[in-house]
């Protein structure tokens, strides 16, 4: 174990930096709001880490900084960005991730161009990684089980009808934005605190598609989704270390499959297999969170159930 | 500046090649083929791939290029795209899941074009086009193909639409599919052959490339992919007319950017485009009004 461990320290603690990043897409795409952004503020907050950390600033500011500025500046996106749907936001966020790629490959010497930036002066511990994988895992899974996730769910099924009930939807639609943001701006800083460094390449059109094949196979509807698709896609390459050059051909495919037979990844399937395995002890612990697109008007009372729902 | 002009024309044209297909795709089937750009860098691998095992003639290479990306891309939509919209329960998340799903597809002939070629470029250095020097403008004929074909080809399309039966049925079907399933028109079929022409399109827009710069990389699509999108969302969704506008316009925008700065900032153009686009005007220059979808 202790060698496996050791073998693989870096696959292991660039699968724990991750995942606030896959939690924010994921609660980000559940809530309706298709929104990358997390991976464009993932990028910035980890260059920004790195310039700090090598212009002198201390390690405590050059993390905490990043992620609140982060904020701030998702909070001034939110109305700009407040009316575009679906498709079309997930294009200008896109577009928003890779241009900070393309900043960050101009920025001359605060950056490193195209080379990016080494040697920064920051490290962590895979302990710490940890306590935050577990804290943001945790907070996830309150947030499910709260009314906020109810509120998430019923959002992907009709503004509409939340509105109706109460809920003030663009506020709603913000605060979402503005957390999934903050989630990828941690990883961001975790990550340089994790490697020293930082290239181009974490704004780019391949990252955006790893963190988005993490969101989905794992399993978007859940917290347990963003580990296993997190586990998926590190993993996949070491695991088909045999194929070789084939790896991308293979998650490729998996990602064709999953949308077309599994849209709700890998978790929806282990439920649907616990559900015919097991039905009643499966009543008994499930709790009801629709994935995306469910079709559930009872989404807003969590005790009752309908069938087809997770 | 005479040969500035070249430059702009090749690039649109390139860009109006590219886009057509995409343009069709989206604003007809309401499909945003992610796959677009592989499809393209795949038609020119084919040419490359089966110009090194027989001696064909440039003709019959084009043809080739064109035909496997065509029928790539006519398959995926008929296997992957169709089972998404059956399966999937309401429009929002058909977006998403083609999205996704046309990710994964593209990065099937990326990986075979990578694992052929090492992933480093490839072309075909027996297919030297021939260049021309005209009162101080030099280019090349595969330059004038590109530009000739990837304008008029758009212009084409453009009036096509309005003026055939076949474009009124493919703007009949993109404006209700139900009603035009009622009117006599068999949506899958249209669909497919849609689809089939727009892959065609992008292999022809790939095989050009590949000729025209002497070797294109497996990774050429995703670049292109981009300014596709910029391009469309510019132009209009849907607007055949407004592809080509756009086209021009990016041309022109990258050519100027070029020549004031080292270049590293002409991909960033696109995503500027399409962040301000989307915010200030939807619509682009030319597409119907977009208030519901976007």
């Amino acid at each position: 174990m202790n060698s496996w461990y050791y073998d693989n320290l870096l696959n292991v603690q660039t699968a724990l930096l991750y995942i606030p990043l896959v939690l924010g897409v994921q609660i980000s795409i559940r809530a309706g709001i298709f929104s990358l952004a997390p991976v464009g503020f993932f990028a910035a907050a980890a260059y920004a880490g790195a310039a700090m950390a090598l212009h002198g600033w201390s390690i405590a500011l050059a993390t905490i900084v990043p992620v609140l500025a982060s904020l701030v500046i998702a909070s001034f996106m939110a109305p700009i960005i407040a009316s575009l749907r679906g498709l079309y936001l997930g294009l200008v966020t896109f577009a928003m991730a890779l241009l900070v790629g393309v900043i960050a490959t101009n920025g001359g010497e605060l950056t490193g161009g195209s080379l990016g930036l080494f040697a920064v002066p920051l490290g962590t511990s895979t302990l710490e990684l940890v306590l935050t994988a577990v804290f943001f895992l945790a907070a996830a899974w309150r947030i499910e089980r709260s009314s906020i996730g109810r509120i998430v769910a019923a959002l992907d099924y009709s503004e509409e009808l939340t509105s109706s009930v109460g809920v003030d939807v663009p506020r709603m639609r913000s605060i979402i934005f503005v957390l999934s943001c903050g989630c990828g701006a941690t990883s961001g800083v975790l990550y340089v605190l994790t490697l020293a460094s930082i290239s181009p390449t974490v704004a780019s059109f391949g990252t955006v598609i790893s963190v988005l094949t993490m969101a989905i196979v794992g399993g978007i509807g859940r917290w347990y989704g963003a580990p296993i698709g997190i586990i998926f896609v590190t993993w996949l390459p070491i695991v088909l270390s045999s194929v070789g050059t084939y790896r991308n051909l293979v998650e490729g495919a998996v990602l064709a499959l999953v949308a077309m037979y599994a849209p709700s990844g890998i978790a929806g399937l282990v439920h649907r297999a616990a559900e015919v395995v097991s039905p009643r002890l499966w009543g008994v612990i499930r709790r009801p969170a629709p994935f995306v697109g469910a079709n559930s008007m009872a989404v807003l009372d969590s005790e009752s159930r309908k069938e087809g729902e997770f | 500046m005479d040969q500035q002009i070249v430059t702009v024309l090749v690039l649109a044209g390139t860009y109006a090649l590219f886009s057509l297909g995409l343009t069709l795709a989206w604003g007809v089937l309401d499909v945003l083929n992610i796959a677009h750009g592989a499809m393209m860098m795949f038609g020119g691998f084919s040419a490359y791939w089966v110009s090194e095992r027989v001696d064909l003639p440039w003709p019959a290479l084009i043809a080739l290029g064109m035909l496997v990306s065509g029928s790539l891309t006519a398959l995926m939509d008929a296997t992957v795209f169709a089972t998404i919209r059956r399966a999937a329960s309401d429009a929002r998340q058909i977006e998403i899941l083609t999205l996704i799903a046309g990710v994964g597809v593209a990065g099937i002939p990326l990986t075979l074009a990578e694992a052929s070629t090492h992933d480093t470029p490839f072309g075909i250095p027996s297919i030297r086009p021939a260049v021309y020097h005209v009162g101080g403008v030099s280019f090349s004929a595969a330059q004038v193909a590109v530009a000739v074909l990837g304008i008029g080809l758009t212009i084409a399309l453009a009036i096509a639409l309005v003026r055939t039966r076949q474009g009124r049925a493919l703007r009949a079907l993109a404006f209700d599919r139900e009603t035009s399933q009622l009117m006599g028109l068999n949506p899958w079929l249209l669909g497919t052959a849609t689809m089939f022409v727009a892959g065609a399109l992008a292999g022809l827009a790939g095989v050009l490339l590949m000729l025209r710069l002497g070797g294109i990389a497996p990774n050429s699509g995703e670049i292109l992919l981009l300014k596709g999108f910029a391009i469309v969302i510019l132009g209009g969704v849907g607007s055949v007319w407004g592809t080509l506008l756009a086209s021009i316009f990016l041309a022109v925008a990258e050519t100027v950017v070029v020549q004031y700065t080292s270049g590293t900032w002409t991909d960033g153009i696109s995503f500027v485009v399409i962040i301000v686009v989307l915010i200030v005007r939807p619509q682009g220059f030319l597409g119907k009004n977009l208030t519901e979808r976007v």
